[in-house]
């Protein structure tokens, strides 16, 4: 408890001197200072690493419950600053799409380069079913999820004939269609204009749109979505943490090593195929809305390839598989270049030498996954 | 449809079919004999423009005149130059080190290569985020054939893309390396215990397909005048699709693929009002389309899953 709750206020300590720290350099030098510790710290005091990561494993309940105590408490550290509570808002949205995109990719084997579609079917559905039917947000929301998954399921049908490179293939097909046909049905979805105006969401008469004021502190309207998308965040990561520990994502993974003998084992592939699609994009598609809502304006070209490949390489930096490797991976990616928006030119070069490197060097990621370790339960009383 | 707008829209498609041709030539070539898709090969084909542009720019402020016979060839084999060592570049540093992981972490490195080759040309070339003029490398004049006139460019290209798809289908089935490369092919275990150096073929192989997808891209700037940074996306999608479409692994598949792909787009653009904005989306469906219902490929033999 003490390890879990000391570890997690370094880290929150850690990003609010990132943020607050102005000069590059500096913030450069200490992430590298940092990341030297880490490595020195993993040679030479194996032993308090492992401590640590029996420690995090055995509770991580307690591990969720401090972070997420942690975080409601962010935009206050961060004095209610609108630019960094976006950034936060990014990231969040971001680990939702990992999240998302990792238990199709990473715990199903079937890659997905036409992720971005998902966010965009999401995005649209929430910003014509607000702006145009007059719908509320909250009804939308769902909406945008399930209206996605359908579209899972749809790319999902010729996933079952094909898989590897061919995937490949038609998931960025199925993308650029999608762009394609958001920019051609221009009395729908405003072509490359995209839809403006997208109303802000209202929660028990609270406008999301307008500052949240506490009295001796004013926050930006930015900390309303960032609360809203905490909460997603953490119903995401506890549904795919169940998910993935469920028999069904056992079957995944059997079906990723090797689909052939899933099916000897009797695993109807149709099914879990189908619903690995529906549920990765389900999530896509939450997080589309989310950010309808967050930005109010969208445009087809905010959901284009590079998008795909973005949080490809946030759950490629975490490691395939990993849930908090997804999260980290897509909170580093989106926070970190921040800093540096004087190189703002070579960001997406960055994210290609990430992919690159990371394949190259550290195949598994920052935060690689876990093998379970079977843990016979026993009943209480019993013993 | 008259006859000579019939004509041009032909020589369009050709022109076409044969660029992808010439890409898919390559895809074919790396999964036939490596077993990789090289989603980096659309951006040697950017770069082999990118190096045209380059070099006809240095020789003639070294005296060249522009437009003339000399010049073309210089560039021409600087570009088949640069493409292979860029090709033995990928193989050295990007797909070799990857031999034995899981193909979705090989793909997933060439399309990370793929975006660092791209950013870096963006970064390097001056004014690179824009599309840059692609100068006339070869003076020719306008042909016509019964009263229809005719882009020469249009007809050098198609002419040299056939000699060069002509050439690597001799170097494949006449030479003795190309017996190699087949052998490798079939069976790369087999192949090594004939004592031939799989390593030599993969960087050959790789050398080749590249030094055609860097030529294509060269075709590609003359053929429309212009080149940009990002045209490699698009060209490892449509060279990828017409590839698989042929049946990855075969050669003379790809080249029917692409230019079935070429044909495809420019029907879909002629004949369907407002076409353009659908030319990517109908050649996507029939890719999903083909692959769904003949995923070998329409020249592709059925294969069945090994145990």
């Amino acid at each position: 408890m003490i390890k879990i709750l000391l570890t997690e206020i370094i880290g929150y300590i850690l990003f609010l001197f990132f943020v607050y720290v102005e000069d590059p350099i500096a913030v450069a030098g200490v992430m590298a200072a940092f990341i030297v510790a880490v490595v020195f710290l993993k040679k030479k005091c194996g032993e308090l690493v492992k401590d640590l990561e029996k420690a995090y494993a055995d509770n991580l309940g307690q591990v969720g419950i401090i972070a997420v105590v942690l975080a409601v408490t962010m935009p206050f550290s961060l004095m209610g600053d609108a630019y960094w509570l976006q950034v936060l808002n990014f990231s969040i949205l971001y680990a939702i799409m990992a999240l998302g995109l990792n238990f199709m990719t990473g715990r199903a084997g079937m890659i997905c380069l036409g992720y971005a579609a998902f966010i965009a079917i999401g995005a649209y559905t929430v910003g014509i079913l607000t702006l145009k039917a007059g719908i509320s947000f909250w009804l939308a929301l769902p909406l945008a999820g399930l209206f996605a998954s359908i579209f899972g399921v749809i790319l999902g049908l010729p996933a079952l004939r094909v898989k590897g490179h061919y995937l490949a293939l038609v998931t960025i097909a199925f993308g650029l269609i999608v762009q394609q046909l958001l920019l051609n049905l221009e009395n729908i979805t405003g072509g490359t204009n995209g839809l403006i105006n997208i109303p802000s969401p209202h929660f028990m008469g609270i406008d999301m749109g307008a500052n949240l004021d506490f009295g001796f502190m004013s926050l930006s309207y930015q900390a309303n979505f960032y609360y809203l998308c905490l909460l997603i965040l953490a119903i995401t990561t506890i549904l795919i943490y169940r998910f993935s520990n469920s028999l069904f994502g056992l079957a995944l993974n059997a079906m990723r090593e090797d689909q052939l003998a899933a099916q000897c084992y009797g695993m109807n592939i149709t099914r879990y195929k189908l619903l690995a699609f529906a549920i990765g994009a389900f999530f896509g598609g939450i997080s589309g809305g989310l950010y309808a809502a967050m930005i109010n304006f969208i445009a087809p070209e905010n959901f284009g390839y590079s998008m795909s490949i973005l949080v490809i390489s946030m759950i490629i930096l975490g490691g395939l598989d990993s849930i908090p490797g997804a999260i980290i991976g897509a909170f580093f990616l989106t926070i970190f270049p921040e800093k540096f928006r004087a190189f703002e030119d070579y960001r997406v070069m960055f994210y290609g030498i990430i992919i690159v490197l990371c394949l190259l060097f550290m195949r598994e990621g920052l935060l690689p996954f876990k093998h379970r370790i079977f843990k016979p339960s026993i009943p209480k009383g019993e013993n | 449809m008259s006859g000579e707008v019939f004509f041009q829209q032909f020589l369009n498609a050709l022109g076409l079919g044969i660029m992808y041709a010439l890409i898919a030539v390559g895809f074919t070539l790396f999964f036939g004999v490596i077993e990789v898709v090289n989603f980096a090969h659309g951006e040697v084909f950017m770069m082999g423009a990118f190096v045209a542009l380059i070099v006809s720019g240095i020789l003639v402020a070294a005296g060249f005149t522009m437009g003339s016979l000399p010049l073309f060839v210089a560039v021409l084999v600087a570009v088949l130059i640069a493409g292979g060592i860029i090709g033995v570049l990928l193989e050295k540093f990007i797909v070799r080190p990857m031999r034995g992981a899981p193909d979705i972490m090989t793909l997933l490195i060439t399309l990370g290569i793929s975006i660092v080759m791209r950013e870096a040309v963006m970064l390097l070339v001056p004014n690179g985020r824009n599309p840059q003029p692609f100068p006339n490398l070869m003076d020719l004049d306008s042909i016509q054939i019964g009263g229809v006139l005719i882009k020469p460019e249009a007809i050098l290209s198609i002419v040299l893309s056939a000699i060069l798809i002509g050439g690597l289908a001799y170097i494949i089935e006449k030479t003795t390396f190309g017996r190699y490369i087949r052998a490798t092919a079939q069976d790369r275990e087999a192949a090594m215990m004939m004592g031939i150096n799989v390593k030599k073929v993969f960087i050959v192989t790789l050398a080749l397909g590249s030094a055609l997808g860097a030529v294509a891209g060269l075709m590609n700037g003359l053929s429309y005048g212009i080149i940009k940074f990002d045209m490699g996306f698009a060209a490892s999608i449509k060279g990828f699709a017409a590839a698989v479409v042929g049946g990855l692994g075969n050669v003379y598949g790809a080249i029917a693929g692409g230019l079935l792909l070429g044909f495809l787009e420019i029907l879909v653009v002629s004949v369907i009002p407002d076409g353009s904005s659908y030319q990517d989306i109908v050649s996507f469906i029939i890719v999903i389309m083909c692959l769904v219902f003949r995923p070998a490929g329409i020249f592709g033999e059925r294969a069945y899953e090994k145990v």
